[in-house]
């Protein structure tokens, strides 16, 4: 039944996840095709690396997959594979930290960016940028996520609230010590 | 959903102060608006369709908890402490059976049969107590190899028995070990502390 409705496009993410657990793999395809941009893009703000990204990106949807049935549509479906894939990003931010922080970043961040020509204005871009990402993951929890859900993720705070099921003046609070804490590091080289 | 650039209204609270810190978070977002390469979305559900049906309910619950690589590895970290725990428990058992079927825990029972101060008034204790250095010598020869343990062959034969104990003791036992003879002491160790 739920598989019948959603191809009309009216149904809600509810139907769009009953569906997939009802066996009906277009439905999937339907919700990967309407979030890969989003959650490709979270994935690329974390990691930095579009191939890393897309790998992250990957594991994320087909781990959103297998818990689809945990999913209980008190919030968008969209918000939900977001925190997924935010989690999984900077699980592999660490465990690349872990294994060494190679140099060899830069060049694959700045097709990224808007570099032009100017060879120097392009490093200074990967190194911003870089200095961005890396001050974002240095965040605690649970500032680190708020911030990344709302400006890497590009949730509202009441998608926030709702799928991290906290209050809202909790997601409130937690943003803006989140950010008071990367004042010292972000905000500076806005001229740059 | 919302895609949307971050307005300063949203959060309640935010000082000027924090303007350039959110600018440069939306300098860095619409930056890196990319997309994924073309046929990504095919890939995605290729890898799925090798993949079961998701469940419902707690079966999905598990499934995903334990389907990771982190999952897996507290699966396996429980079940190494409730592993733990099983021999900790079953040592706590094996110390405390043999104290009621094993040779140790007899002397244990003897004294608090101390009764026996009250007994030595019937003297029949004595007499039992005087044959038995009789027998000694005759015992001597057949343990005569075992001179180094002359004090021990009555204890020896206890701490044959007792080791068990005494490890499980190995704490307090194990000094009093010998000497004390103790074993029935390191059996009675409890009745002492009793005492």
């Amino acid at each position: 039944m739920a598989a019948a409705t959603w191809h009309d496009g009216a149904v809600d993410d509810r139907g769009l996840a009953d569906a997939v657990l009802a066996g009906d793999r277009d439905a999937f395809r339907i919700l990967v095709e309407r979030e890969q941009v989003a959650v490709f893009r979270v994935c690329l703000r974390i990691l930095g690396r579009p191939h890393d990204a897309e790998d992250v990106a990957q594991e994320s949807f087909v781990m959103a997959y297998r818990a689809l049935g945990t999913y209980r549509g008190d919030g968008a479906l969209g918000g939900w594979l977001m925190r997924i894939a935010t989690r999984q990003a900077f699980r592999r931010l660490g465990q690349r930290r872990e294994t060494s922080e190679l140099p060899a970043e830069l060049p694959a961040e700045l097709p990224m960016g808007s570099p032009g020509s100017d060879p120097v204005a392009v490093t200074l871009a990967g190194e911003w940028q870089r200095e961005v990402r890396l001050a974002v993951a240095g965040l605690r929890e649970p500032y680190r996520e708020v911030v990344a859900l709302r400006f890497f993720g590009e949730l509202s705070l009441h998608e926030i609230a709702s799928v991290t099921q906290r209050p809202l003046n909790t997601v409130k609070t937690h943003l803006r010590r989140g950010l008071e804490r990367l004042r010292p590091i972000l905000g500076r080289e806005v001229a740059a | 959903m919302t895609r949307r650039p971050f307005q300063h209204g949203e959060a309640d609270g935010l000082g000027a102060d924090l303007e350039p810190t959110v600018a440069d978070l939306e300098r860095y977002r619409a930056e890196s608006a990319a997309e994924p390469s073309r046929g990504f979305a095919d890939r995605v559900v290729h890898m799925v369709e090798s993949e079961p049906i998701p469940r419902r309910g707690v079966l999905a619950w598990l499934a995903t908890a334990f389907s990771s690589e982190r999952g897996r590895m507290a699966l396996m970290a429980a079940t190494v402490a409730v592993a733990v725990l099983a021999v900790l428990a079953t040592g706590q058992l094996a110390r405390l059976m043999p104290s009621q079927f094993g040779g140790t825990p007899q002397p244990s029972q003897s004294i608090p049969a101390s009764p026996d101060p009250s007994l030595p008034v019937s003297s029949s204790p004595s007499p039992t107590v005087s044959p038995s250095p009789s027998e000694s010598p005759s015992a001597d020869p057949s343990a005569s190899d075992s001179d180094d343990d002359s004090g021990l062959p009555d204890a020896s034969d206890d701490p044959d028995e007792s080791p068990s104990p005494t490890d499980d003791n190995s704490g307090p036992g194990g000094g009093d070990g010998i000497g004390g003879n103790s074993g029935p002491g390191g059996g009675s160790s409890s009745p002492e502390a009793g005492y």
